[in-house]
């Protein structure tokens, strides 16, 4: 199948991913791809925890991330993937994953950023990388958990 | 004496307390940490290490008691976890919360989270089985 949702979410895995998401796209693999988890055991062993035993999860740094998303184990699944910022998703796209759509649901960083709905934050970097991502034919929206309302990120930036 | 925190999506921490104030009466060494929509990483981590310290005093240890393992309350909650410490139960309950005021005060920190835990199950009733029985 492959991947079935993309996702900015610095909270990663918690309650919406776990309690929505998962049961409303049929989720059974989930990959996480971030430098500093993918180091760090007792951060995965955590996370790994907190997921039912019928869904996979793996870590990958964002240098390593898609050749994980293209190996044996993982073409063919269900699978969620998530990224904590705006960065690591850009990176991963121009390294050669390439997602279609990307959903923003979590994006806080430093205090400041512009209010773009109540739990997406965006800062002058995060635009210029969503942009980027954009220009290069990512739709990218914003939603929560499935039940809001999807949201066209540019229209929500340029209203606010 | 000992802390408590008690870490919940929304208001459900201000909830516990104040329900726990209802059959207790007034509580000390107990402060709710309550996560928004809006909050980012940094602010709830400055929350919840605020709570701790202020709870935590006495330096007789603090039970962290979170509505959920895998939510964000549970996931900001563990990297604070310190043997002998800081504790983390999640889960959070009435019956959880009641059995901290109740507990022995000389009790270990070990021992009283496990006395929380099973105090916790024991919660849960259904009564519909308990009359078939």
């Amino acid at each position: 199948m492959g991947i079935v949702l993309t996702r900015i979410d610095d909270r990663l895995i918690h309650g919406q991913i776990l309690e929505t998401w998962v049961p409303f796209l049929n989720v059974d693999c989930i990959v996480v791809a971030n430098d500093q988890i993918a180091e760090n055991l007792l951060r995965r062993k955590l996370i790994q925890a907190s997921v039912p035993k019928n869904i996979d999860v793996l870590f990958g740094s964002i240098g390593d991330i898609n050749q994980i998303v293209g190996s044996n184990g993982v073409k063919g699944r269900r699978v969620l993937l998530l990224f904590k910022n705006s960065l690591d998703a850009l990176k991963s796209f121009q390294s050669g994953l390439k997602f279609p759509e990307l959903n923003l649901g979590n994006l806080h960083g430093e205090p400041g950023g512009a209010r773009i709905s109540c739990s997406i934050f965006l800062h002058e970097n995060d635009i210029v990388n969503l942009t980027s991502l954009e220009k290069s034919g990512v739709k990218i929206s914003i939603q929560c958990v499935p039940t809001d309302r999807l949201k066209n990120w540019s229209e929500l930036l340029d209203s606010r | 004496m000992k802390g408590l925190v008690i870490v919940t999506h929304a208001n459900l921490a201000d909830g516990f307390l104040q329900a726990a104030e209802m059959i207790l009466g007034s509580l000390k060494y107990a402060v709710a940490v309550c996560l928004e929509k809006a909050d980012s990483g940094e602010d709830m981590n400055r929350k919840l290490a605020e709570a701790i310290r202020t709870v935590g005093l006495d330096g007789e240890g603090v039970v962290v008691m979170t509505d959920m393992f895998g939510g964000t309350p549970s996931n900001i909650s563990l990297p604070f976890l310190v043997a002998g410490e800081v504790e983390v139960l999640t889960g959070v309950n009435l019956p959880m919360v009641l059995s901290f005021f109740n507990a022995q005060p000389d009790m270990s920190l070990k021992d009283l989270v496990n006395v929380l835990r099973k105090a916790a199950g024991e919660g849960i009733v259904l009564p519909s089985a308990l009359l078939a029985g």
